[in-house]
């Protein structure tokens, strides 16, 4: 570890820290429809696609309609895509001519950018053609992530409002989300990435001779050595920088390359992956503030700051110690950080992001459920690799996907809530609210669904060789870590790949597309019915047995409850995987 | 005929998600009236 490794990760966090205020009380401007700088050029846009979709802007929803309109718009929206990667062949912009998405994949990519996942089972720049990266997927990149801040927000008017029956209006809240924050803020980011070297155009691929030939030897059919000489390569190209933009800022994380943010069109400079990581927490840190003012309790909202940044700090510091030690395979090796090299484990990295930036971006990502790269997870130390991992299955509520982490937080406190209610013998409240029965019910199948998505699915992938473990690059605990992950991944709607496993099967496709719907829809409506309850309750005035949710106290709770329950859930799972392969890498065997 | 089934199952999918919807409201209310 070096000390500017530190200080990048400190400077990292520090404007993030800086950056969540006014981002929250930017965002509560735009959910509670007060003025901003942006409504002349806005709000007649805005009237227009009311009067064209025929959406009554004053007319609130209740809980179930705010369920039913979110669960219909992604159905709809996910056919849309799924269509026009069918019939990408008879589309324009398609300069490659690249042939219709196979079935399996074409939904199993649907559904993976409806749900804000962002999985990838291909290769973007020999799979999709430019029509469909633009109105297919980065669309969606747009969509999802304003639906997920609209169920926040709902969430959290559940939880600020006074005997109320309505949560606000799914279409007024996520076109504003996508309308007054994501187009505002990409279209200046995308431009900022272009200046640094990001891909901005819609021509042809370019073919380059190459300066020396290159040999490869492949296994023929007739089992006998195949020897190629390649003389030319292929330069992928798009309108990458317009998507890049929202993959970052909307937590989605489907990159136009296959090698996502370590390919140097998709985040070419240092700079450019510090613009990308700050702008996977933006929103997710403004949220917490948004929450904060909206329940009229901001240092309720810093408090839920706090147990998000004791998580990122600790994860970060792991993955930066596991990945700067470096292999102790390596005997006699000099694996030191010094001026000439950058030390420790490098397999998997980018030289330009080093060690560090490496680290910060896998923390970051998947503390998000961003699911972007810069550098492949599976490479990483069984150590380093588990911290990703642990955060996938921690629910990705360290700041989280914009939206999502913040409910599914939010989730967590009405646990502790109850939790510390019970410990002292009084009913739990909330902000006010009493928390009964069918808040912590609705509350724990939220909770339940997410492990057995994934413990469930992959069982069934690890226990059978035809179709599921014949897709594994490597065998033993590092196996089971790639299926687990994927799982992990697909459910918690994160969509970066431990890599090392050929995802593009039937199984693969149509299972992990289940976990993914389920990961999202089958959790999000259990969590507005949390809403829906809460906001119909009176708000009690606090009294002596009131647990106050805005103390050092009760964030050392909220992480205490986050860590056992992810704990007793996934910790078998974790031994088998990472915990034994970095014990059997000490004793000398590696998979 | 992937393409029908893959369309059938989505539709499916989300027509399982409103159903859901309305257990959950069922689940709330049957607590909530306790």
């Amino acid at each position: 570890m070096t000390l500017n490794g530190w200080l990048q990760i400190i400077v990292f966090f520090a404007i993030i820290c800086f950056t969540a205020k006014p981002m929250g009380l930017y965002m509560v401007r735009v959910f509670e429809r007060q003025r901003t700088w942006l409504d002349p050029i806005l709000r007649p846009i805005e009237r227009l696609l009311y009067r064209l979709t025929g959406v009554r802007e004053d007319e609130e929803m209740r809980w179930t309609e705010y369920a039913v309109a979110m669960l219909l718009f992604s159905g709809a929206t996910m056919l849309l895509t799924y269509i026009i990667e069918r019939a990408q062949s008879h589309l324009p912009f398609n300069p490659q001519h690249l042939a219709a998405v196979t079935p399996a994949l074409a939904w199993n990519t649907a559904i993976s950018f409806t749900t804000n996942t962002n999985w990838q089972a291909y290769t973007p720049e020999s799979t999709m053609s430019y029509l469909t990266q633009m109105a297919g997927l980065a669309t969606h990149n747009f969509w999802s992530a304003g639906v997920g801040m609209a169920l926040a927000v709902a969430f959290i008017r559940g939880i600020a409002r006074r005997e109320g029956k309505t949560l606000g209006n799914f279409w007024v809240d996520m076109t504003r989300a996508i309308l007054w924050i994501l187009l505002p803020i990409c279209l200046v980011y995308g431009t900022v990435l272009v200046s640094q070297g990001v891909v901005q155009n819609m021509r042809a691929y370019d073919t380059a001779t190459l300066v020396e030939p290159q040999t490869s030897t492949t296994t023929g059919a007739d089992g006998k050595p195949v020897t190629t000489t390649i003389t030319t390569q292929t330069i992928g190209q798009g309108p990458v920088a317009s998507q890049e933009a929202i993959k970052m800022l909307g937590t989605n994380g489907g990159g136009f390359f296959n090698a996502n943010s370590a390919h140097p069109f998709e985040n070419p400079t240092p700079l450019s992956n510090f613009l990308q990581m700050i702008s996977i927490f933006l929103i997710p840190a403004g949220l917490t503030v948004v929450l904060g003012q909206m329940v009229k309790s901001p240092k309720h909202g810093w408090a839920v700051f706090a147990a998000m940044s004791l998580f990122f700090a600790i994860g970060v510091a792991t993955t930066y110690w596991a990945e700067a030690k470096g292999n102790p395979l390596f005997q006699g090796v000099d694996q030191r950080a010094t001026t000439t090299q950058s030390g420790g484990n490098m397999e998997g990295k980018e030289v330009r992001f080093g060690i560090a930036n490496t680290a910060l971006f896998a923390t970051i990502t998947t503390d998000a459920s961003c699911g972007a790269v810069n550098g492949m997870h599976d490479s990483f130390t069984p150590l380093g690799g588990l911290v990703p991992l642990s955060n996938i299955l921690l629910g990705e509520i360290v700041f989280g996907g914009v939206g999502a982490g913040l409910y599914g937080m939010l989730i967590f406190v009405v646990l502790s809530v109850f939790i510390a209610g019970l410990m002292v013998g009084r009913t739990p409240e909330y902000l006010g609210k009493k928390i009964e029965a069918a808040d912590v019910q609705l509350s724990m199948l939220y909770l339940l669904i997410f492990p057995l998505i994934i413990l469930c699915l992959a069982a069934v992938a690890l226990l059978s060789p035809t179709f599921g473990t014949s897709s594994l690059a490597n065998q033993g605990p590092h196996g089971l870590s790639e299926i687990l992950y994927a799982y992990a991944s697909a459910a918690g709607n994160n969509g970066s790949a431990f890599a090392g496993l050929n995802a593009n099967t039937r199984w693969y496709n149509v299972s992990l597309g289940i976990a993914m719907f389920a990961g999202r829809f089958l959790m999000c409506v259990p969590m507005l019915a949390v809403a829906g309850n809460l906001v119909g309750k009176k708000i009690a005035p606090p009294s002596q047995g009131t647990f106050p949710v805005t103390t050092p106290l009760f964030t050392i709770l909220l992480s205490s409850v986050i860590l056992i329950v992810g704990a007793l859930t996934f910790f078998p799972a974790l031994a088998l995987g990472p915990i034994l392969e970095h014990l059997l890498m000490h004793a000398g065997r590696t998979f | 005929m992937w393409d029908v089934l893959g369309i059938a199952g989505t539709i499916a999918m989300f027509f399982i998600g409103v159903i859901y919807v309305s257990g959950c409201e069922r689940l709330k209310r049957s607590r909530t009236d306790v």
